[in-house]
C-alpha cells in the first residue's frame, strides 16, 4: 500500500511538473529573444531559440541551470522528450528547420513533451485513463521582434 | 514470560492500523490529486486556447474551423480530455453603448436598443463535447432563446441567425434579450467599462471570454464532482 | 523474569512510534508533493491567465485612451483571478504603460504583474502555511504602416463609390496619432492620393522626410484633407497601371521609414501594402532612353544617394539599359526622334538636345530632363481586345500641378485626366518644339500597326519599367520560368511567348504590352517582398471579379499566398516564397465580400503588431 501511495503521489507530481514545464518553455519561447532576460544563465548567446526553449523546459522540470542535469528532464535523454515546433497560420505542417522565418512574429509555437515515461508501478491498473507515458503540450503566438534581435529558430 | 502465541503481534497491529489510516490517505491523494491535476490541465487549456483565439483572431477574421487551430487545440487539450471529455467555448462580448446600438440599427437620439447598457454576445462558439453539469463560472448566461430559457441554435427565435463561427448579427445582438450575457458578467468586474461615460473600453472594443469544462475524475465514495471548469477574460 | 520477557516489555508501543515517524517523513511529504504542489501550480497557471488576459486586453487599447489603460489592465487581471481562488489570498495586480519612442523602436508596452499567496494543506505541518506565487506579462503593440493601393480604372465606374465607403471604413479601423496610413490610386498612372505634397511634381526620393504615410490620416471631423477625404475624391477612368501603384506604395513606405528611423536604423513597424483591383494590368510606366547604369529604382536594403545632378539616375533608377546602344531602335525610314518632354524632374534643366543619327538615338551619359522619354505605355484595352494601344504619355506624378490641395482644380484625384498630367501631348510638344519626332508618344492609337499614331519609333519594349521592374517573365523559386504563363485571367495570352517586340514587327502589339504589364506587377511585388532586412513588407490583395474577371493567380502571387499552389487558376504557379513574408489574397465576387476582405485584413494587420 505504501508503494501504491508513493506511486500515485509521484505520478501526480510528475505530470503536474511536466505541465508546468511546457508552459514555462512556451511563455519564454514567444518572447523571441536570447538570452532570456529573466534567466540569463540558461542559454548561451549562440544557442538557437529551440535549444533555449528546451533548456527552459528542462530547468522548469528540475534540472540544474548550469549543467541541465537532474530533475525529470535532465541531460540529453530528458531533452529528447521535448519537442518544439513552429507553424505558419493557415498551415498544419510544422516548419522544417533550419528556416530563419520559423519564429517570425505571428507564427504559432507549440512546445510539447512527448511520451515521457512516468515510472509508476500501479498507475495504469488503478486509473483507467492514465498511462505510464505522459504527453503534454502548450501553444502560443510568437512575438514580432526587431529583426536584428530575432534569434535563429 | 510472555505467551509465545503472542509473538508477532506488533506486526499484525501495525498492518491493521495502516489499513485504517493509510487507506483513507491513499484514496484522498488518489481522488483529490488526480482532480487537482485535471484542474491544472483545464486552467492551462483555457489560457492557451484563449490566447490563441485572440492573438490569431480566430473567429474574427480566421475560421475557428481552421485546420491549424483545430490541430493545436487538440494537442494542448489532450491532457484535459479534449475533445472527447472536455468542452471549450469561445465568446466575443461587447457593451451596447450608443454607437454599438446605432450600428445595430437602433434609432433615436441617443439611439436606444432593447439591450442598451448591457453586455451582449456577438459570438458564441462551442467545440468539443458538451459536459453534463458544466456551468461556466461565475454562472454566466449562455445565449438563450425567448425570455431566457433554452439554447441558441441556428435561427433560434431568441437569438436570431448565427453562422458557422457562432457569430450573431449585430442587429440581433443589440435587440434580442437572449443574447444578453446577464447581470452576472458584472461580477467579473467589467461593469466599470462604459464607453458612453468615456471610462473603460473605447466604444466598439470587445471582451473575449473563453470557458472550459471537463469531465472530472470521480472516485466512488471519495470524490464526486459534477464538472471541472475554468474561464478567462482577454 | 527472563531477558526475553524484559525485551518484549520494552517493545510495547513501538508500532505507533514507527507509524508517526513514517507519517512525518514519508506520507505527509509525499502528500505535499502531490497535493500542495499541484495546488500551487494551479494558482500559478491561473495567475498567468490573469496577467496574460489583462495584457492582451490592455494591449488592444494602446494608442487610444492611454489614461485608462493601466486601470483597465488591473481590472481585467482581477477579473481573471476571483477572490479566494483555491483559498488563496487576495491577488495584487499592477500595470504600467510604457509609451514607445525612437530609442526602443516605437514599441508601446503594457506590463502587468500579479502576486498571490497560494495555500498549503499538508505542508502546514512543517510550518509552511502558504507559498507566494507571482507572474508577469507584457503586451506590446507596434504602430502599423499601411499603404492602400486602389484601382480606379474605367471599369470601376459603377463600383468606385462602394470602394470609397469600404476603403474609408478600413482607414477608420486604425488609430490616428499612432498608426501611419497612406494611399495610392492607379488608373493610367499611379498617383499618391495621401499624403499629398504640394506643389508637385511628386518627389520619388525615398529619403524625402516630408512624405510617406503619416499618423494624421483621419481627423474624425470630415472635410479636407485627410486620407478619407482624399479617397472620396477619386474619379474612375483610364487603364490599369498596377505596377506603378505598387511601386509608388513602396516608395511611400520607404519615405516613412526614413522619416521615422533614418536611413539605417531598424524598423519594427508593421509595413503593409493592401492592393485592390477589379481587373488585369495593361499599362506600365517606362523611361525609354534612360542611360542609367547604376541599378534598381527600388532598393532592397539601404537607399541610393540621390544624384540630383544627374536627373536620369537619382531615384527612378531603372535597371541598366545598354549604354550607347541605340535604344529604342528607330524604325527604318521614319523620322528620327531626339527628345520629347520638358519635365521638371526634380530640377529643371534647359533643353539639351543630344545628337542623333539616322539609325537611332545615341544615348548621352546623362539625359537632361528635356530628353527624358518617361511616360506610360500599354495596351489600354481588355485582354480580349488587343487592338488598342497607347503611346508614350506623360505621367501625373511628373505634372507640375500634381498634388493640388483644397479648392485646387488640379486636385489629382478629381481629374482622371491628371493621369496624363492634365495636359495633352500636343500641348506639351507645342511648348517644347521637337523636331523630327512626329510619332513618338502620339497619344492613343487605334491601329495595331501604329501607322496612325502609337509608338513606331520604339522597336521593342524596355526590359524593365520606370522603377526597374522586369517586363520579362520571372523565374519561380525553382528557377523555372513562369511569369505570365500562369495567369488565370480569361483570354489573357498566357500561351503567347513574350518577345518584347512592338511596332509593325509584331502584329499583336497589344498582346506584348499586356504581357509586359503583367510581368512588371509580378516582379514589383517580388522585389517589394524581398525587403526582408529593412522593412519586411507584407502584401494583401483583394480582387473583385464582378467587372469582367480578375487574375487570381497574379494576385495570389503578389500577396505570396501559398494557396496559389493549390487553389487558383491551373494551380501551377510555384512562386510562393517561404523566405518572404506571407500575405493573403481575398477574391471578392460581391461588394459585401470586398467589405469583408477589408475587415479581415485590418484584423490580421492589427494582430500582427502584438
Amino acid at each position: 500500500m505504501m508503494f501504491v501511495y508513493l506511486d500515485i503521489a509521484w505520478g501526480i507530481f510528475c505530470k503536474a511538473t511536466l505541465e508546468q514545464a511546457v508552459r514555462v518553455g512556451a511563455r519564454y519561447g514567444i518572447t523571441n529573444v536570447i538570452p532570456d532576460p529573466n534567466r540569463p544563465d540558461l542559454c548561451a548567446s549562440s544557442a538557437t531559440l529551440t535549444n533555449c526553449i528546451t533548456q527552459h523546459v528542462q530547468w522548469a522540470a528540475g534540472a540544474a541551470s548550469g549543467t541541465l542535469l537532474g530533475g525529470l528532464l535532465g541531460g540529453t535523454t530528458g531533452a529528447s522528450y521535448i519537442n518544439v515546433a513552429y507553424y505558419v497560420p493557415g498551415t498544419t505542417t510544422p516548419i522544417t528547420l533550419p528556416n530563419t522565418t520559423a519564429n517570425n512574429g505571428g507564427n504559432v509555437l507549440v512546445v510539447s513533451i512527448v511520451n515521457y515515461p512516468i515510472s509508476t508501478l500501479v498507475g495504469p491498473y488503478i486509473a483507467p485513463n492514465s498511462s505510464s507515458l505522459a504527453t503534454v503540450a502548450s501553444a502560443d503566438t510568437m512575438t514580432q521582434v526587431v529583426s536584428t534581435l530575432q534569434p535563429a529558430p | 514470560m510472555r505467551d509465545p502465541k503472542r509473538r508477532g503481534n506488533t506486526l499484525i497491529e501495525f498492518c491493521l492500523v495502516m489499513v485504517f489510516l493509510m487507506l483513507p490517505m491513499l484514496l484522498f491523494t488518489y481522488g483529490v490529486g488526480f482532480n487537482l491535476l485535471s484542474q491544472l490541465e483545464v486552467v492551462q487549456l483555457c489560457r492557451d486556447a484563449g490566447h490563441l483565439y485572440v492573438t490569431l483572431n480566430y473567429g474574427q477574421t480566421v475560421s475557428l474551423s481552421d485546420p491549424l487551430f483545430t490541430s493545436v487545440l487538440t494537442q494542448i487539450g489532450a491532457s484535459a480530455g479534449y475533445p472527447a471529455n472536455a468542452e471549450v467555448i469561445f465568446s466575443k462580448i461587447v457593451y451596447v453603448d450608443s454607437a454599438t446600438c446605432a450600428l445595430g440599427g437602433g434609432t433615436g437620439s441617443p439611439p436606444s436598443c432593447a439591450n442598451s447598457g448591457q453586455w451582449v454576445y456577438e459570438q458564441y462558439y462551442s467545440t468539443g463535447t458538451k459536459i453534463t453539469g458544466f456551468t461556466p463560472a461565475p454562472n454566466l448566461a449562455t445565449p438563450s432563446g425567448g425570455t431566457g430559457t433554452g439554447t441558441c441554435g441556428l435561427l433560434a427565435p431568441g437569438c436570431g441567425a448565427v453562422d458557422s463561427q457562432g457569430t450573431f448579427n449585430t442587429s440581433d445582438s443589440v435587440s434580442k434579450p437572449g443574447l444578453a450575457v446577464g447581470a452576472n458578467f458584472s461580477q467579473l468586474g467589467i461593469s466599470s467599462y462604459n464607453p458612453d461615460t468615456a471610462t473603460g473600453l473605447p466604444s466598439g472594443q470587445a471582451v473575449f471570454l473563453v470557458q472550459v469544462g471537463a469531465t472530472p475524475f470521480n472516485v466512488t465514495g471519495v470524490v464526486s464532482l459534477v464538472a471541472l471548469n475554468d474561464y478567462a477574460v482577454f | 523474569m527472563s531477558a526475553i520477557c524484559r525485551s518484549r516489555r520494552n517493545q510495547r508501543g513501538a508500532m505507533m512510534i514507527l507509524f508517526t515517524l513514517m507519517l512525518m517523513t514519508v506520507v505527509i511529504p509525499l502528500a505535499g508533493l502531490a497535493i500542495d504542489l499541484t495546488i500551487m501550480y494551479i494558482v500559478q497557471a491561473k495567475l498567468w491567465e490573469a496577467v496574460d488576459g489583462a495584457g492582451l486586453e490592455a494591449g488592444r487599447l494602446i494608442g487610444t485612451t492611454s489614461g485608462s489603460i493601466q486601470s483597465l489592465a488591473v481590472q481585467a487581471c482581477q477579473a481573471n483571478f476571483p477572490s479566494g481562488y483555491w483559498a488563496s489570498g487576495p491577488v495584487t495586480c499592477t500595470a504600467v504603460y510604457n509609451p514607445g519612442n525612437v530609442s526602443n523602436g516605437y514599441k508601446y508596452t503594457v506590463d502587468v504583474s500579479a502576486s498571490v499567496t497560494a495555500p498549503t494543506l499538508f505542508m502546514k505541518v512543517f510550518q509552511v502555511p502558504g507559498v507566494i506565487v507571482s507572474s508577469s506579462a507584457e503586451a506590446s503593440r507596434r504602430p502599423t504602416r499601411v499603404v492602400m493601393v486602389l484601382d480606379r480604372s474605367g471599369s470601376m465606374a459603377a463600383l468606385v463609390s462602394t470602394l470609397q465607403t469600404q476603403a474609408s471604413a478600413f482607414v477608420k479601423m486604425f488609430t490616428p496619432n499612432f498608426d501611419e496610413l497612406g494611399f495610392v490610386a492607379f488608373g493610367n498612372t499611379g498617383i499618391v492620393g495621401y499624403p499629398v505634397k504640394n506643389p508637385g511634381p511628386y518627389n520619388f526620393n525615398p529619403t524625402d522626410t516630408t512624405g510617406g504615410p503619416d499618423t494624421s490620416f483621419y481627423s474624425q471631423q470630415g472635410g479636407c484633407c485627410d486620407e478619407v477625404y482624399a479617397i472620396n475624391q477619386m474619379v474612375s477612368g483610364g487603364a490599369t497601371n498596377m505596377s506603378e501603384g505598387l511601386s509608388l506604395a513602396y516608395i511611400e513606405l520607404q519615405k516613412a521609414h526614413y522619416r521615422d528611423f533614418g536611413l539605417t536604423n531598424v524598423d519594427i513597424t508593421n509595413n503593409v501594402i493592401v492592393l485592390f483591383t477589379d481587373g488585369v494590368p495593361n499599362m506600365f510606366s517606362a523611361y525609354l532612353n534612360s542611360p542609367d547604369q547604376q541599378g534598381n529604382a527600388m532598393t532592397v536594403a539601404g537607399y541610393p544617394v540621390p544624384n540630383v545632378t544627374s536627373p536620369g539616375n537619382s531615384l527612378l533608377k531603372t535597371r541598366p539599359m545598354p549604354y550607347n546602344t541605340p535604344y529604342p531602335a528607330q524604325q527604318a525610314g521614319s523620322s528620327e526622334c531626339k527628345y520629347n518632354y520638358n519635365y521638371l524632374y526634380p530640377n529643371p534643366v534647359s533643353n539639351n538636345q543630344s545628337a542623333g543619327n539616322a539609325n537611332g538615338i545615341t544615348l548621352a551619359t546623362a539625359q537632361a530632363a528635356a530628353n527624358q522619354m518617361i511616360g506610360i505605355i500599354g495596351s489600354g484595352c481588355a485582354p480580349s481586345s488587343f487592338t488598342c494601344n497607347f503611346g508614350l504619355v506623360q505621367m501625373a506624378s511628373l505634372d507640375t500641378s500634381y498634388g493640388g490641395g483644397s479648392g485646387s482644380n488640379a486636385w489629382s484625384m478629381h481629374w482622371i485626366g491628371n493621369d496624363e498630367g492634365g495636359q495633352t501631348l500636343t500641348a506639351i510638344r507645342n511648348t517644347n518644339p521637337v523636331t523630327n519626332c512626329n510619332n513618338l508618344g502620339n497619344g492613343h492609337a487605334t491601329n495595331p500597326d501604329f501607322s496612325n499614331g502609337g509608338i513606331p519609333d520604339v522597336a521593342s519594349i524596355p526590359p524593365w519599367d520606370l522603377y526597374g521592374n522586369l517586363t520579362t517573365d520571372m523565374v519561380d523559386v525553382t528557377g523555372a520560368k513562369q511569369g505570365h504563363t500562369v495567369s488565370s485571367a480569361t483570354s489573357f495570352p498566357k500561351t503567347t511567348a513574350y518577345s518584347g517586340t512592338i511596332g509593325t514587327n509584331d502584329g499583336n502589339n497589344g498582346v506584348q504590352l499586356n504581357i509586359a504589364a503583367w510581368n512588371t506587377v509580378d516582379n514589383a511585388a517580388n522585389r517589394i517582398r524581398s525587403d526582408m532586412t529593412t522593412m519586411k513588407v507584407i502584401i494583401y490583395t483583394i480582387g473583385y471579379s464582378g467587372n469582367g474577371g480578375t487574375d487570381d493567380v497574379l494576385l495570389a502571387r503578389v500577396a505570396n499566398d501559398p494557396k496559389q499552389l493549390t487553389t487558383y487558376g491551373s494551380k501551377n504557379s510555384t512562386a510562393f516564397n517561404s523566405s518572404q513574408r506571407q500575405g493573403q489574397y481575398f477574391p471578392a465576387s460581391t461588394s459585401n465580400a470586398i467589405a469583408d476582405a477589408f475587415a479581415k485584413i485590418a484584423g490580421m494587420v492589427l494582430n500582427l503588431t502584438r
